[in-house]
């Protein structure tokens, strides 16, 4: 399975799913440590890939939604964003919201 | 020009500006490139009734070059008018690489 179907049954198999540098555990990267501390605050379990694994992902993830940088976030199969775009949503209460509404 | 400057140039061409600030802040970062983290804050009312994601992807669309060659962290804090000023006209400072 090429790298961009791998991706595709990742996002639509998961929730939610972060691409990530590094692990929530242990971030590599200070806008993928923040993206994923906002996701644990959420409250919900969530799925995450760490892109300084999988070369193959790190190269075409950009390509899959058309989006240049890490970390990114889908919720139901669908882009939510990077880092400021989470952070911003997650501040005004809509990420949780945007969670519960696809777990619950 | 420096890339600060290119980006500054290329989004004031294109945007009705109530405000912009391009930041270097590659200094935080490791390496030996000086221009590669950059945070925007561009406030502008063309962003109301335009999504995040679409903000940023327009944003994205228009640093494509920058972003192909050398800049591998672009912090994009986009807000209308009104929405700057309700955040008392400041963003969160950026993150450190690793933590």
């Amino acid at each position: 399975m090429d790298a961009l179907e791998r991706i595709k049954e990742q996002v639509e198999n998961n929730k939610i799913i972060i691409y990530m540098k590094g692990t929530p555990q242990m971030p590599q990267c200070g806008f993928s440590s923040r993206t994923s501390e906002a996701l644990k605050q959420c409250g919900f379990e969530f799925a995450y890939v760490n892109v300084l694994m999988d070369p193959e992902i790190f190269q075409n993830l950009p390509k899959f939604a058309d989006w240049p940088t890490f970390p990114q976030v889908y919720i139901d199969g669908e882009l939510v964003g990077g880092c400021d775009i989470t952070i911003e949503l997650h501040e005004k209460g809509e990420l949780k919201k945007m969670i519960e509404a696809v777990t619950t | 020009m420096s890339v600060e400057k290119k980006i500054k140039h290329t989004l004031s061409d294109n945007f009705e500006l109530s405000h912009l600030e391009v930041i270097n802040e590659s200094h935080m970062h490791s390496g030996p490139n000086t221009e590669t983290h950059f945070k925007v804050i561009l406030v502008s009312e063309q962003f109301e009734d335009v999504k995040l994601v679409q903000r940023h992807r327009k944003i994205n669309k228009l640093l494509k070059y920058e972003l192909d060659n050398g800049v591998h962290a672009l912090s994009l804090h986009l807000f209308t008018k009104s929405e700057w000023d309700t955040k008392g006209q400041s963003v969160k400072d950026s993150p450190l690489c690793a933590k």
